[in-house]
């Protein structure tokens, strides 16, 4: 296992990321968590974000990718925080993000 | 009796040949419409004076799209009078523009529907500068006006439902995007820019999640006729977005969502009236507040809520929905929201957002 990856959604993925699956197009939320966080987090100890050259984020998007680790990938939050790291300078998308893992979490307890 | 020479028996067979024609075209016989007139083979449909879903105009307008729609349908050719429409808004244009392309795609002809020459200049500008004479095929005969690059852009559209590469889609979203940042900037609003990107994309996804769901049709909707289409312009000080679809619309959608008839049973409560009296405004209402209410089970149905959220950031912004029989509306200068019953069905969704841009440097 490698120590950091760094993914650039911007450049490594789509610079328009939107949408939870398959019915947003091929590029959403769901495919960025299949092929490309879930693979970077099976092969490395920490997994940078950068954000900063796509054109903005939408909610489904981030919450099916990044919440959609912990209710469908088996993760818990804790490991989450510990091992994803956001680089974007709107402080308000990445709270929301930690808020949408946070809020999977208290859901996946719940079930 | 009249005796009948080659003259007469050349008269008789077109006669004969035009009433088997008549007969085989097999039209409806429909005595209560009024006999419409043909101009050029097309049924001319005189367009109203001002383009709007507002006020006294909305029954007007629905009416006129209602007009050009039965007659496409009763395989007619339409002409589309516009020598007196003297005022556009933006929302109604894309209502305009929107069902225009649908009857094009679904009687695959890019013929079916001409327009007259504006009756003034400005109008006739409005109508280049959104595309609308390219999408009739008609911007070759008609005047051109100066542009100004990269503060015009034409109604943006795409199917959501023809293929899973969506790179149409894609491009379609990214112009406007590009065309919402670029106006942002250098504005109180500049350093929001996600908010508009989440609204705007997010009302787009909910077009592909919810507005085309076959469960709401008794028909199947045809893939190249689950559309969107979006509209932005910049005009001084003031920014209007709209996105629509002709597909089920927010009334009937909302009934998917779990922990929907809990929130609208609390807001039926809060007005003192039965569940069954709320009309479609009040579920509108719902489908915003659904997003962060605490009936939610899950971290779906953030959309409308985001929607509210990009006009809430900005100090003299408005958000309306219309939607079936309801609209909704948002003002965030006092916070204030407003539901109403429409007179007529409006179908599918169209939400707008009005901003007030002010420079972030004043």
């Amino acid at each position: 296992m490698s120590d950091f990856v760094i993914i650039d959604i911007g450049l490594d993925y789509t610079d328009l990321p939107y949408g939870r699956d398959e019915r947003d197009g091929d590029l959403n939320g769901k495919h960025f968590r299949e092929t490309v966080l879930l693979p970077a987090l099976k092969e490395n100890k920490k997994v940078i974000i950068e954000m900063s050259n796509a054109l903005g984020y939408g909610s489904s998007f981030l919450d099916e990718a990044f919440a959609g680790l912990i209710k469908h990938g088996g993760f818990t939050k804790d490991e989450l925080f510990e091992r994803l790291e956001f680089k974007y300078n709107k402080e308000s998308v990445k709270r929301n993000i930690y808020k949408y893992m946070q809020e999977a979490e208290e859901g996946k307890k719940k079930k | 009796m009249k005796k009948r020479n080659l003259h007469t028996k050349k008269y008789q067979d077109i006669s004969s040949q035009r009433e088997e024609i008549n007969r085989k075209r097999s039209k409806p016989y429909m005595p209560h419409l009024p006999n419409k007139k043909k101009i050029f083979g097309r049924i001319e449909i005189v367009a109203p004076r001002v383009f709007s879903l507002f006020g006294d105009n909305y029954s007007f307008f629905l009416d006129f799209i209602e007009d050009v729609k039965v007659n496409v349908q009763e395989n007619n050719k339409v002409l589309i009078n516009l020598s007196q429409v003297e005022d556009v808004k933006v929302s109604a244009l894309l209502v305009f523009y929107a069902n225009i392309e649908q009857s094009q795609k679904q009687y695959n002809s890019k013929a079916i529907i001409k327009t007259t020459v504006c009756k003034t200049r400005f109008i006739s500008m409005i109508f280049e500068k959104f595309g609308i004479w390219k999408l009739t095929n008609e911007d070759r005969h008609r005047p051109v006006y100066p542009k100004q690059p990269g503060l015009e852009l034409e109604i943006c559209t795409a199917s959501v439902g023809m293929n899973r590469n969506n790179e149409d889609s894609r491009l379609q979203l990214r112009k406007v995007i590009n065309y919402t940042k670029k106006s942002l900037e250098n504005t109180t609003l500049d350093d929001d820019n996600d908010s508009a990107f989440a609204a705007i994309t997010e009302s787009v996804s909910n077009v592909g999640q919810h507005a085309y769901d076959n469960q709401f049709f008794s028909e199947e909707f045809e893939g190249y006729l689950k559309n969107w289409w979006i509209i932005v312009h910049k005009i001084g000080d003031q920014l209007f977005i709209s996105v629509y679809d002709m597909g089920a619309g927010i009334p009937d959608t909302i009934s998917n969502k779990p922990g929907i008839q809990a929130l609208i049973s609390s807001i039926a409560k809060a007005v003192n009236l039965p569940i069954i009296s709320l009309g479609d405004g009040s579920r509108i209402k719902a489908a915003v507040e659904y997003g962060t209410s605490r009936f939610k089970v899950d971290n779906r149905g953030k959309g409308l809520s985001e929607a509210k959220e990009f006009v809430a950031n900005n100090p003299e912004g408005e958000l309306l929905i219309y939607s079936g029989f309801g609209s909704y509306t948002f003002c965030s200068i006092n916070a204030e929201e407003e539901v109403e019953n429409l007179p007529k069905c409006f179908a599918g969704t169209l939400i707008q957002w009005n901003l007030k841009l002010e420079n972030s440097y004043e």
